[in-house]
């Protein structure tokens, strides 16, 4: 269905020509013309897109241009919203994400979601970070204790908060809770990590740090960031995407594609022609 | 040029103090709004406990039994029958209510059953309880037989009290944050999952606050009971465990006239001497009861809302 249609798809470099999903070493990840519409309205165009693991993407372009759209894809999320339709392929380990047959509860936690807004449940700190790994198996009380502190000290929160750990997590700075939330994430062992503008709520110290772990976790997981900081971009990313206006116009090595912009629209954009 | 600045800036001035003495009259007028509510509420507590407040801390008549013909008689068995009636609709609308708000919010698809789901309910909160009462008699009392009895009040208070705790918990979980929900599904949790363990929590402030106000409601409530629980009080015997027996506190098959439904009879065809006194001390107890359960309401709201997000 897809692959009749005659508009030309933007290509991504790394995309392999392997058609029949099967996983190849260098992909962790990879769309093939994924498209997006609510309702009537497209809101993503058909693209394709491959993500290297132990890589960081950034996603960029414009507000609404369909990049928290396009990320909210990749693990099923708007299949919680109403009228919105998904179509195309999303290669995981040889299997299609969107073929009807896809366990959405194991995808989900393959694939974890950081969102904007700092969002602890009104739990401790501790049973924040246990709450996935509880719901998800049967662990001993050491075994839960072992994953919670793994977790808090990837995202270097635990030192700050370990005598401390029975606090309800709201009550910590929007900087910690953040961390806090990717530690929930990361309790449930994903491969990928999927965040939608993580700083944009919190102050330079907290982004730096959260910055500083987008890397450190790029070693073994592969992570997707959308940001509206280019320099985050430039900083963090090992290859950028960007969006405009739901199209994916260009896709490449970061420092290629911020020195040099294949395409018109890009330039136009990296250099604040429009926002 | 100058000049026209000069202009620009008086006009402005005038507009910023047409401004400012219109924000000073609002706020004496929503003053004095506020000030008559309060007034109001007020002078009815006062009016109330001054005229049966004494009784409130008589035991005899907090205990006693009601007397038919002569003075002296108490608003024991009614005080019982009113707290058994309310932890007992409490009991059916609590999870009747929470499906169904958890069901509207959470599963239903938008569309236009939910819709009109949606609207019945609010419809049915606004049904006069008089309505709601005879209608329990023709169901409960008549067709399932059950006479007046307290299942057959229980059972109307819960048609009365339903689409008020559907509305709160439905509101509270509407409120709860979008990316709260998000992030619970995004670790690969279910809906109900998610329901259980991230939403109730978020909810819980507003939901108890909301259920304790609905509950001063149906504590007080008599239209509904009048035809459904009955005006007549049968002497209780405590001791007595036998389900079956009329004296039998626990019997939700016998008849059970409540504090309100008292107050209402004795006013309407009481031949007690001591009326006058009877239906003021009944009355200050009832007034204190939701008073009381007002401000558990607050509390409880407050210290649910301080352990949700602190400590
Ligand atoms: N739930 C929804 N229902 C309908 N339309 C939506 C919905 N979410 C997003 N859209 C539309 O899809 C388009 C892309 O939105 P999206 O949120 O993906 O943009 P974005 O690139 O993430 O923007 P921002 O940088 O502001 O977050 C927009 O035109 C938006 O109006
Ligand atoms: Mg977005």
């Amino acid at each position: 269905m897809m692959a009749e249609m005659t508009v030309e798809r933007p290509v991504d470099a790394a995309t392999t020509a392997a058609g029949d999903g099967r996983r190849t070493t260098d992909e962790a990840l990879r769309c093939e013309g994924l498209s997006v519409a609510y309702g009537e309205k497209q809101a993503l165009a058909p693209c394709d897109m491959t993500f290297a693991p132990s890589t960081v993407t950034a996603l960029i372009g414009p507000s609404g241009c369909g990049k928290s759209t396009f990320l909210r894809c990749l693990n099923l999320m708007n299949r919680e919203i109403a009228n919105c339709h998904v179509g195309g392929h999303i290669w995981f380990h040889g299997q299609d994400a969107l073929a009807p047959g896809c366990d959405v509860y194991d995808l989900r936690r393959c694939i974890g979601m950081v969102f904007q807004q700092p969002n602890p449940f009104p739990l401790s700190i501790y049973d924040n970070v246990a709450y996935g790994p509880r719901r998800h198996r049967r662990l001993s009380r050491a075994q839960l204790d072992e994953i919670v502190e793994r977790s808090l000290r990837r995202v270097g929160l635990f030192d700050e908060v370990k005598d401390e750990l029975k606090k309800s997590g709201l009550a910590l700075s929007g900087g910690q809770q953040q961390r806090l939330c990717i530690a929930r994430t990361l309790a449930v062992d994903p491969e990928v990590l999927l965040m939608d503008e993580p700083t944009s709520a919190l102050d330079p110290i907290s982004t730096k740090m959260v910055e500083g772990l987008m890397r450190d976790l790029a070693r073994d997981h592969t992570v997707i960031v959308v940001t509206h900081n280019m320099q985050q971009a430039e900083r963090v990313s090992n290859r950028t995407a960007f969006f405009y206006l739901g199209e994916l116009v260009e896709v490449g090595p970061t420092k290629e594609l911020f020195s040099h912009p294949r395409e018109r629209r890009t330039q136009d954009y990296l250099s604040g022609r429009f926002s | 040029m100058p000049n026209q600045d000069a202009m620009t800036r008086e006009d402005e001035g005038l507009r910023l103090r047409g401004a400012r003495r219109a924000d000073r009259a609002a706020t004496i007028v929503l003053g004095a709004l506020v000030a008559i509510v309060c007034a109001l509420v007020a002078a009815l507590v006062f009016y109330v406990l001054s005229r049966g407040g004494a009784k409130l801390f008589d035991l005899s008549f907090l205990t006693g039994r009601p007397q038919q013909f002569k003075a002296g008689g108490g608003i024991g068995p009614e005080l019982f029958n009113s707290f058994y009636l309310l932890f007992l609709t409490l009991l059916i609308s609590l999870p009747l209510s929470m499906g169904a708000a958890i069901f509207l919010t959470q599963y239903a698809p938008a569309g236009p059953v939910t819709t009109a789901v949606k609207t019945a309910i609010e419809t049915l909160s606004s049904l006069p309880s008089i309505v709601v009462g005879l209608f329990g008699m023709l169901v409960f009392v008549l067709f399932f037989g059950w006479g007046f009895s307290i299942i057959s009040g229980a059972l109307a208070l819960t048609i009365f009290n339903v689409p008020i705790l559907v509305r709160v918990m439905q509101q509270a979980l509407e409120a709860v944050p979008q990316g709260r929900r998000d992030s619970s599904l995004a670790l690969g949790l279910t809906r109900w999952e998610t329901t259980i363990h991230v939403l109730i929590p978020s909810a819980i402030p507003a939901i108890v606050t909301g259920v304790v106000l609905s509950a001063g409601r149906v504590f007080g409530e008599a239209a509904t009971l009048i035809y459904t629980a009955g005006q007549s009080a049968p002497a209780l015997d405590f001791t007595n465990v036998d389900l079956t027996s009329p004296t039998c506190p626990w019997n939700v098959f016998r008849p059970a006239e409540t504090l309100a439904v008292h107050i209402w009879k004795i006013n309407s065809e009481g031949v007690v001497p001591d009326l006058a006194v009877v239906s003021a001390g009944s009355a200050a107890v009832l007034v204190a009861c939701v008073l009381v359960f007002n401000i558990l309401a607050r509390v409880l709201g407050r210290a649910l809302e301080r352990k949700v997000t602190a400590a």
